[in-house]
């Protein structure tokens, strides 16, 4: 679900405090830089995605389904919740050496490539990351997902106005310490705060530390016992 | 009349309220006051980009005729393109006392937009009485 008329419109009415002589496009079109943002830094946007993997082909265009524009590769899952070896590529990929085809997917999308052939159909699951992507909605909103404001509104108001404190040649530009470096300090804190948050998959006193890559699994198989129980384990 | 400035005959008419010109035969003929409000429009373009973006695109509108054509600038900066409009207007006038006018109509267009004075100021023609160009002392 977007984000809600009544969380945008109370952002918009603490922005405008802080910013005498700003304009309402302005900060819609400065608000759409911060959100960016604040989703490339702390990965806090996830989503996953089904993916009917077919025999022998390693190819595959993946496609959001609940907005915003694909931009890392958390992980994929099998059917039995193993890691896929994959990776993901913008645009062009050319053929893999097994019988995948050519792929160009223009955004939201992306080209995921599987590391190695499977020789069954199955529904894997992947998990991803997004950033924003145009088109907004009708009234200029970007379109991010409705926790975003009741979760983070605070940090990114900073964000806003931090940044909008730095145009040049506006009524509300304000270089000094207690200007934009004191907002945008803030919504620093705002996206370390979450970026933690989504490694520890929002467990109160969790810790980021996981079993190293290479030794990480959710299964048994070959005896070794699940090292992380937690959804963390998922590698994100 | 509307008084909240949306249409461009909104912006006309209280460019006329500014320029004292609402009895016909007007001084100020609608050309002459559509060519100022486009050009207030542009020099509004110029000082707040953000005015135009989302409404307007890459483009600055312009209008070629008096009517209900709607002028899509936020409630907040409406007050300073009706001043911009009779700035430019005041501007063409030949009398020197219209130049301080005007420059004054262009301070409030250029403080509600950026919060700064308009930093160009137009003046000059004949000196007025008692007064002499620079380095000339009028006899006593």
């Amino acid at each position: 679900m977007a984000i809600q008329d009544r969380d945008f419109e109370r952002m918009m009415n603490e922005i405008r405090l802080f910013l005498t002589g700003s304009s309402d496009a302005g900060i819609k079109a400065t608000m759409f830089d911060v959100i960016d943002e604040f989703f490339d830094v702390s990965n806090s946007w996830v989503e996953w995605i089904p993916l009917t993997i077919q025999p022998g082909l390693q190819i595959y265009s993946l496609l959001p389904q609940k907005g915003g524009m694909i931009n890392r590769l958390v992980t994929a899952l099998d059917s039995n919740q193993v890691v896929l070896p994959a990776g993901i590529a913008f645009g062009d990929q050319p053929a893999s050496t097994s019988a995948g085809p050519s792929s160009y997917v223009d955004p939201p999308g992306v080209v995921l490539s599987l590391t190695f052939p499977q020789n069954t159909s199955y529904t894997a699951s992947v998990c991803v990351t997004k950033k924003l992507v145009l088109p907004t909605n009708s009234n200029e909103v970007p379109n991010a997902p409705s926790w975003l404001l009741p979760l983070y509104e605070r940090y990114l108001k900073e964000g806003v106005i931090g940044t909008m404190q730095l145009q040049k040649g506006k009524s509300y530009y304000d270089p000094t310490a207690l200007g934009a470096p004191y907002h945008l300090k803030k919504f620093r804190d705002g996206m370390a705060m979450a970026k933690t948050a989504t490694i520890r998959s929002g467990i109160f006193g969790g810790q980021s530390w996981g079993f190293p890559r290479l030794y990480r699994t959710n299964s048994q198989r070959g005896g070794v016992s699940t090292p992380f129980p937690t959804p963390t384990g998922q590698g994100i | 009349m509307a008084y909240n400035l949306e249409t461009v005959s909104d912006y006309i008419e209280d460019a006329r309220t500014l320029l004292l010109d609402r009895i016909a035969p007007f001084r100020y003929n609608d050309v002459s006051l559509l060519v100022a409000l486009n050009l207030a429009l542009l020099e509004g373009r110029r000082l707040r980009p953000d005015l135009f973006i989302y409404k307007y695109g890459n483009q600055v509108p312009s209008y070629s005729a008096v009517d209900g054509q709607k002028v899509n600038i936020e409630p907040q900066f409406r007050k300073a393109f009706s001043y911009g409009t009779a700035a430019h207007a005041l501007a063409r006038d030949q009398e020197d006392v219209q130049d301080q006018r005007s420059n004054l109509f262009m301070d409030v267009f250029s403080v509600i937009l950026t919060g700064l004075p308009y930093p160009a100021k137009i003046g000059g023609g004949t000196p007025g009485p008692k007064q002499a160009p620079q380095g000339v002392s009028l006899p006593s």
